[in-house]
């Protein structure tokens, strides 16, 4: 039994088409062919008999014709909505909140530097700490932060693109196995580094145990570290520093722990807690899913592969921002303490860089609000602009990339000044190695030209950002295995020829021949920028 | 001789997604034990379980994730990872420029006439497919020069467009740089399918006039294997109605349109025999250009002996059934309305869709609607049911409120168990009911509520309906005689082309 409809006069049938029809437009917006309409008609409930006997057509595809033909004659009115309209904030709160995320990256850094010179601790380290432990410490810092720099970006990297395709399971898979994998190495690592002690004799065998028991912790912490930014709670850092730097100095001043106990206590508690926060954010994201475990992972040997060239940033990056205390502290030339080993740590210099590094903090923020317009804004605006229309869209990006470097010019004056602020603000602490150090003859010669090569060395980060949220990760790595190249050839000549300061000229030297790299880069990829964002993703 | 052996492409279904056209695939398999299957299942994405278990007659699975992924190659097991590293490396621009673009051009031609010469466009795509032979899926789809030649072409394009009609006029017509992005985003998916290559078999056989028909179209121009295509849905309708909601991105809608229709009409040209699931889909087909003589219908079957009559507990409350997903084509705020007006009069009797949630949003309006017809504690919905006969048999009716259906298993599985059916008259349903239950006009939630308190008010009426329905599936829609179809079909194109 079936139910057909009672007909229509013919002379009702026109209206009846136009009535029908502008619900059909109602419905879509624009038609894109007369199959289209042929489809809405059908979902509205119309069979080809309801088209013969209450319209007057053939059939529903007549019909949907008839409709097509005057929706194209202008019998129909239409409407398609605009973009949904953004809310607005207000450009100086919009810069300062992304200013302030920006910093979120540094402030655990600052505020361990002003833990050890307000309280005499940080996590790693003590200002009283003699200098063979102390260059064990920076060695193993130095060692832990360039190995785990390589496994941070490619973990980061495939975890992001899991989570972006909402495969939660498989992006917690990606980044314990990865943070698995990476702790192996990097522990696998020690060996033949005690091999090489243990032929050439480089370090005494307790400065070696207390750099390898400090890398083991510190590397832990920075695979921690990727995987609380993968689950995009970097705001925990600094609590988690804070919680750290807390226990540390419970353990030194209450129970009046040796400085190396305060720190195995700070960074155990570093450890634990953001491996904690990591597997737990983990788990929540993965229980809106209700599923445990992965299925049909990809192929380990692609996967290596498609984030073996993230890895090779992130080792050669890291590598780039040490190498010149590596070439520095291995070298007596012109040094005022005689070293007696291999590697002895030079405070001066290290003072000198880390006052050069406020200039870094301070500009970190800025160059993350760039990057952060930049993608906030680029698919609105390629919304806007019509394909035909592309070269002034084009234009308009170079020119906005010339007002970024032009401000980011204007605030590295700032953070100079800050800089100094801050050395000026030092001597006013009480502590006399701290004092000598200051007042040495090559602190502020290092310091100006550690400030000015950490300036390009933002200028580059931008462009080099700017190439990496692009997926222009080749020419990333390009423009820093250049400049890292640069930096260890000048840093070396002038650190064995003059002083061992000299290695400082190798990161001023690096860092323009990076910017200016990572500028021509960027520079290449704005000027295509259409095409670069599709092929990006 | 040598066993049958068939390539079958799915697309979002078997073995990966549940639903008519899986339950079609597993019953087809697994009762033609002789034939040997090749899988090919065309997925969204790669980190989907396996819905149905392995039969010993499917030889290989050939998945062909389309997103979740970076790159095709994450999934290409036949090959060594030393080959598809030499590939990409063998891939230059220059390398593209020569013998890429010529044949995206072409391809894009196509695409922007809709398929107008599916015989070219199916040329069209086996070269491109010997090309990913050689030279990189990645590295060819991601270069300059394709994104120069889509950008030029799709401008060309829209600019005729604008001059041939007023309406809707240049700011819909014309791309903007996102909606050219997006485009050729979304074509670097649906290509990924050119990637593989398609063994040698007996017969191909297409569970869609889709993309997932592409392998069977070049397996045809390469090695001339016979193809078959069942449309169980109709693909081309079904993507108007989801492309519909691009109201924004008309010129995406419509570079997608064009694609699809091209593929569709390349499937229906390339195919040996088309064998709709009801004759309500050759509407679909004839007027895209498939030739009368090349369309036979097998419609679904289904076990009767599983499907079987069971006595109704008596006692129970009155119950008017669905098994029906939770998604807009099954139109279950109709079901919803149906049931409101039938508890003005009926106020005992309970109503159940038994289903899984296909569309979460769709299915937050639906229960927003039942709170506003006081329906809470009357209406059962949201859960689907691992005994789906059961479900049939506690029905004293069975409801089917769909806008879209073609030849849906959920009426002829009801018939079969002998129930009385109410359905919307859409696609194949009356078809499959004729005379076996009471067909209502889509949405008429009046006239249905109307159909099921009749039913329910007259028990012999019922029993009339649902022992004819019974009847009528055992004399047209067992399961064995739609497989013996098959398999005659199987045997009339790939006799000559058997492969050990």
């Amino acid at each position: 039994m079936s139910a057909d409809p009672q007909p229509f006069a013919p002379a009702e049938a026109a209206a009846a088409i136009d009535e029908i029809a502008q619900r059909v437009i109602d419905r879509i917006g624009v038609p894109k062919d007369e199959w289209e309409v042929a489809a809405q008609l059908e979902v509205l409930g119309l069979r080809d008999a309801d088209a013969r006997l209450l319209y007057g057509r053939r059939d529903l595809f007549e019909l949907a014709r008839a409709i097509h033909s005057r929706f194209h004659a202008g019998a129909y009115s239409f409407f398609v909505e605009g973009e949904d309209p953004r809310p607005y904030v207000h450009p100086a709160v919009a810069f300062l909140r992304r200013y302030v995320s920006g910093l979120l990256f540094s402030a655990p850094m600052a505020l361990q530097a002003a833990t050890i010179l307000i309280w005499g601790y940080g996590i790693w380290g003590a200002i009283d700490l003699d200098l063979t432990k102390g260059s064990a410490i920076a060695l193993a810092f130095i060692a832990s932060y360039i190995v785990a720099g390589g496994f941070s970006q490619a973990i980061v990297r495939r975890g992001l693109f899991y989570i972006y395709q909402q495969e939660e399971v498989l992006a917690r898979w990606v980044a314990l196995r990865g943070w698995w994998v990476a702790a192996r190495v990097m522990l696998a690592l020690i060996v033949p580094a005690l091999l090489l002690n243990a032929l050439f004799d480089v370090l005494p065998w307790s400065m070696v145990f207390t750099a390898i028991a400090y890398y083991v912790a510190l590397a832990i912490l920075w695979l921690n570290w990727s995987l609380i930014y993968l689950v995009r709670k970097a705001h925990l850092f600094l609590t988690i520093t804070a919680v750290a730097l807390a226990a540390v100095l419970v353990a030194a001043k209450i129970f009046h722990a040796p400085p190396l106990v305060a720190n195995a206590v700070g960074l155990f508690v570093a450890d634990s807690l953001s491996f904690a926060v990591a597997v737990l954010s983990l788990n929540a994201l993965v229980k809106r899913r209700g599923a445990a475990q992965p299925v049909n992972p990809p192929r380990l040997t692609v996967l290596v592969y498609s984030t073996s060239r993230f890895f090779v940033y992130g080792l050669l990056y890291n590598t780039y921002l040490f190498a010149d205390r590596v070439i520095a502290w291995t070298t007596p030339v012109g040094r005022e303490d005689f070293p007696p080993y291999a590697f002895w740590l030079s405070v001066r210099y290290e003072l000198a860089m880390d006052l050069a590094l406020v200039v870094v903090v301070v500009l970190s923020g800025f160059v993350e609000y760039s990057i952060e317009r930049f993608s906030e804004e680029l698919i609105p605006s390629e919304k806007r602009i019509k394909s035909v229309d592309a070269a002034a869209f084009l234009a308009d990006q170079l020119r906005i990339d010339r007002r970024r470097s032009l401000q980011l010019g204007i605030a590295s004056i700032v953070a100079v000044a800050i800089a100094y602020g801050v050395s000026v603000a030092l001597r006013l602490l009480p502590n006399p190695r701290l004092q000598e150090a200051l007042a040495a003859p090559t602190t502020v010669p290092i310091f100006l030209c550690a400030a000015a090569g950490y300036i390009f060395l933002m200028f580059a980060l931008r462009n080099i950002l700017l190439l990496l949220t692009l997926s222009r990760v080749d020419a990333a790595v390009r423009c820093v295995a250049i400049a890292l190249l640069v930096n260890v050839g000048i840093g070396f000549v002038c650190s064995r020829s003059i002083h061992y300061a000299g290695a400082v000229a190798g990161v001023l030297g690096g860092s323009m021949v990076m910017a200016w790299l990572a500028s021509h880069a960027a520079k290449r990829v704005l000027a295509r920028l259409d095409y670069y964002y599709y092929a990006a993703f | 001789m040598p066993p049958l052996s068939v390539l079958m492409t799915t697309e979002g279904t078997y073995p990966y997604g549940a639903g008519g056209v899986s339950t079609w695939c597993d019953a087809l398999i697994r009762n033609t034990p002789d034939v040997r299957y090749v899988l090919l299942p065309i997925m969204m994405n790669p980190h989907i379980e396996r819905k149905f278990e392995p039969l010993a007659n499917i030889r290989r699975i050939v998945p062909v994730p389309l997103w979740g992924i970076e790159e095709p190659s994450e999934f290409r097991s036949g090959t060594p990872f030393a080959e598809l590293y030499e590939r990409k490396h063998a891939t230059g621009e220059d390398d593209i420029a020569a013998e890429f673009v010529p044949l995206f051009r072409r391809f894009l031609d196509c695409v922007s006439e809709a398929g107008a010469d599916p015989a070219a466009f199916g040329r069209v795509l086996l070269e491109m497919e010997s090309y990913f032979r050689r030279r990189d899926y990645n590295v060819t789809m991601k270069s300059v020069p394709v994104w120069e030649l889509f950008r030029a072409t799709m401008e060309a394009y829209s600019g005729a467009m604008t001059r041939a009609s007023a309406l809707p006029g240049p700011e819909h017509q014309l791309p903007s740089l996102f909606d050219l992005t997006e485009s050729l985003r979304w074509l670097y998916r649906f290509l990924i399918v050119l990637d593989v290559e398609p063994p040698k078999t007996s017969v191909t056989h297409s569970t869609a006039a889709a993309f997932c028909g592409i392998p069977c179209i070049t397996a045809k121009l390469r090695y001339g294997t016979p193809m078959i295509l069942t449309e169980h849905g109709v693909y081309l309708r079904e993507q108007n109605l989801f492309l519909s909601r691009f109201r924004r991105l008309f010129f995406c809608k419509q570079f997608l349109l064009n694609l699809i229709t091209a593929v569709v009409r390349a499937n229906y040209f390339f195919a040996d025999v088309v064998s709709p699931v009801c004759h309500y889909n050759t509407r679909w087909e004839l007027a895209h250009g498939t030739p009368q003589q090349k369309i036979r219908v097998i419609y679904n079957g289904v076990d009767p002996d599983v499907f079987a009559p069971a006595p109704r507990n008596v006692s129970a409350p009155r119950h008017v059934v669905a098994t029906a997903r939770i998604d807009p084509l099954k139109d279950i705020e109709t079901f919803l309305r149906v049931a409101a007006r039938v508890r003005e009069t009926h106020g005992d009797v309970r109503f159940s869709v038994f289903g899984a949630v296909a569309d979460r949003e769709y299915y937050e309006r639906c229960l927003t609607l039942r709170r506003e017809l006081h329906l809470d504690d009357a209406v059962a919905m949201g859960e689907a049911t691992s005994d789906i006969v059961g479900a049939y048999r506690e029905a004293d009716v069975v409801l089917l409120t769909s806008i879209s259906e073609a030849f849906p298993y959920s009426v002829i599985e009801a018939m079969s168990c002998e129930r009385a059916i109410v359905a919307s008259d859409v696609g194949g349903v009356s078809e499959a009911l004729e005379d076996c239950g009471i067909l209502v006009k889509p949405r008429d939630h009046a006239a249905f509520a109307a159909a099921v308190s009749k039913l329910l008010d007259d028990p012999v009426l019922r029993e009339r309906y649902a022992a004819r329905a019974r009847r009528r599936v055992l004399e047209e829609f067992r399961l064995a005689g739609s497989v013996h179809d098959y398999l005659e079909l199987y045997r009339e194109l790939g006799e000559e082309r058997a492969v050990a």
